[in-house]
């Protein structure tokens, strides 16, 4: 930034910082809100004549001029060949601020070769050209000049080629000096544009990576993975805290699983056997701990169920399995079993119908309870007057729901324990690996329902057979294109 | 918790319970599915009911659980929502209420 720093523009210009911590294109010597302080609604139209005029062009230019164009993003980079001695001969930039007269400059004019670049720079720029072309006092292109010191440097040896074919384009008789200092401008105000061009695209791109992270956290966050998650604001760590926490739990209830089936595959001894099944259900034992801290800090959390996968979500009762269903889905996997298990077995799934029922049934009154104090005072006239009064009833009424939810839970861990009690130890071990597997698919569903393509519904409705649909998302997936 | 014991042993089952309470009505509800026909005995419209309701808090361990519902079979203190759902669970609910002579069958 030290080369502009005798520029009055310095204190203007705003660094050209995005939030994923990367610059524009304009390196650090340049903002473009300097170029719209100095050219206007004027420049734009210019700056697309010159984008338009100017990269066809770039394939014919001479050698010099394109090595200048190449270095177009990178402002700074290394001179282009035609540096030589002319460089040395000049005086140096900052004495050039304010010329009153004309510099003088050893220069011979170059090939025609450069006229093209020259007459699009000049038309793109024209009124920046115009500005300079009208008055001797270089005061409308000292901006440009002083805040690109270091592209005058570097390319004012390129643009010297051109001095002598503008002076021959405009009829008029300007000497070298002034001939140079205004291509150097012409240079300048091109490289400023091209720059600028960069940066927006630069914009473009970081916008639509900003669209898409939103839309990514947007996905992650109703699934509930994210922090904030939950829709309630207010609690929303201790719900961020749980979903982490269940996700671990998850985790290491997976190896569990892999663990007992492996133990049954090799016909592990009762004893060692006993010992993982019996680790699986103190497992259990933590999830619902877990879960009963949870009720306590945001009961919405749990029992609207955002932490548990679409699927299960469906399937939910009271922020869980329902027991009685879990019992019922398992009795045939778990043959064969003695009269006295399926008696047990049955006994328990009645049991935990007839508290499923209860506790339904207390849930139904709480929400009618709850309906009825929402809906308390008016509605409409003076709606206002009893707001704050069934607010604080309401309230009252809901710390009720955790109760709930903590008898549900309590119902879940007693049916696990019951069943550990009644089946014998293989049987047990075969229990937990049959509901970790039901999970398991429901949670798989809820992937493949997520993934699945759209447009599959709409042909064979009578052959939907699975080796059909395994290759039809891979069909429809490029049909797009 | 004089008076809680007169009413616990007027019948087999006897729950205390809060007109606030929805768990009450859980457990109410739970013991009318068994067949059960427990008296249901409500603290707001007692006039010593605050001093009941601590003295249940009490009984039942203290805390901030909740004092209701609680649960008295054959006139003896069983306990509240959790422990009448883990033994109904555990199959040792209806043969302790046939104790009482809550249940015949």
């Amino acid at each position: 930034m030290g080369e502009t720093s005798s520029s009055s523009s310095h204190s203007r210009q705003d660094p050209c910082v995005l939030g994923y911590g990367f610059h524009g294109a304009m390196g650090n010597s340049i903002s473009p809100a300097n170029f719209f302080d100095q050219e206007g609604a004027t420049y734009f139209g210019g700056l697309e004549e010159a984008l338009m005029h100017h990269t066809p062009r770039r394939t014919e230019q001479a050698t010099t001029t394109s090595t200048a164009h190449h270095g177009d993003t990178t402002p700074f980079a290394t001179a282009a060949t035609a540096t030589a001695a002319t460089a040395t001969a000049r005086p140096p930039p900052t004495l050039d601020i304010f010329p009153s007269w004309p510099m003088r400059s050893p220069h011979t004019p170059k090939e025609g070769s450069n006229v093209t670049a020259d007459s699009t720079d000049s038309e793109g720029s024209s009124k920046n050209n115009s500005d300079h072309k009208a008055s001797s006092d270089q005061q409308g292109g000292v901006a440009n000049m002083t805040s690109q010191f270091d592209q005058i440097s570097q390319e004012q040896h390129k643009t010297m080629a051109t001095s002598s074919t503008h002076s021959e384009r405009t009829g008029k008789t300007l000497d070298p000096k002034t001939i140079r200092r205004l291509a150097q401008n012409r240079e300048a105000a091109r490289k400023s544009r091209l720059r600028k061009k960069a940066y927006i695209q630069q914009l473009e791109s970081s916008k639509l990576k900003l669209a898409q992270m939103e839309q990514d956290i947007q996905r992650a966050r109703s699934q509930g993975l994210l922090l904030g998650g939950a829709p309630c604001s207010n609690s929303s760590s201790g719900a961020a805290m749980f979903d982490m926490e269940h996700a671990r739990w998850l985790d290491d209830h997976g190896r569990r699983i892999v663990e007992l089936h492996g133990a049954l595959q090799v016909h592990l001894p009762d004893g060692d056997l006993r010992a993982i099944v019996d680790n699986t259900l103190t497992h259990y034992d933590e999830l619902f701990r877990l879960k009963a801290a949870m009720a306590k800090s945001d009961v919405f959390h749990l029992i609207t169920g955002v932490w548990a996968s679409p699927a299960e979500q469906c399937f939910l009762w009271m922020g869980g399995f329902r027991p009685s269903d879990m019992l019922k889905t398992l009795l045939p996997q778990l043959d064969p079993l003695t009269e006295q298990q399926v008696i047990g077995i049955c006994n328990l799934q009645q049991s935990s119908q007839q508290a499923e029922e209860a506790l339904s049934q207390g849930l139904e009154q709480l929400h009618q309870s709850l309906a009825d104090t929402m809906a308390g005072g008016s509605l409409i006239d003076d709606a206002n007057m009893s707001f704050m009064g069934q607010m604080a009833l309401a309230l009252g009424k809901l710390s009720n729901l955790e109760g709930f939810v903590i008898q549900a839970d309590n119902l879940r861990q007693q049916t696990l324990h019951q069943m550990h009690r009644i089946l014998t130890v293989r049987q047990a071990a075969r229990c937990f690996l049959a509901i970790g597997e039901y999970h398991n698919r429901l949670r798989a569903l809820s992937s493949l329902w997520a993934s699945r393509p759209r447009e599959i519904q709409v042909a064979d409705e009578g052959n939907c057979g699975e080796l059909r649909m395994a290759a039809e998302p891979l069909r429809n997936q490029f049909s797009a294109f | 918790m004089d008076r809680v014991m007169k009413i616990a042993s007027e019948r087999a089952v006897v729950v205390f319970t809060l007109s606030s309470c929805c768990m009450c009505h859980t457990v109410t509800r739970l013991f009318a599915d068994l067949g059960v026909n427990a008296l249901v005995h409500e603290l707001d419209s007692d006039p010593r009911g605050k001093d009941m309701e601590r003295a249940l808090l009490k009984a039942l361990g203290g805390g901030r659980g909740p004092a209701v519902p609680a649960v008295f079979i054959g006139g003896k203190l069983v306990g509240g929502t959790n422990r009448v759902m883990s033994l109904h669970l555990s199959g040792e609910l209806v043969p302790m209420l046939k104790n009482a002579g809550a249940l015949w069958l």
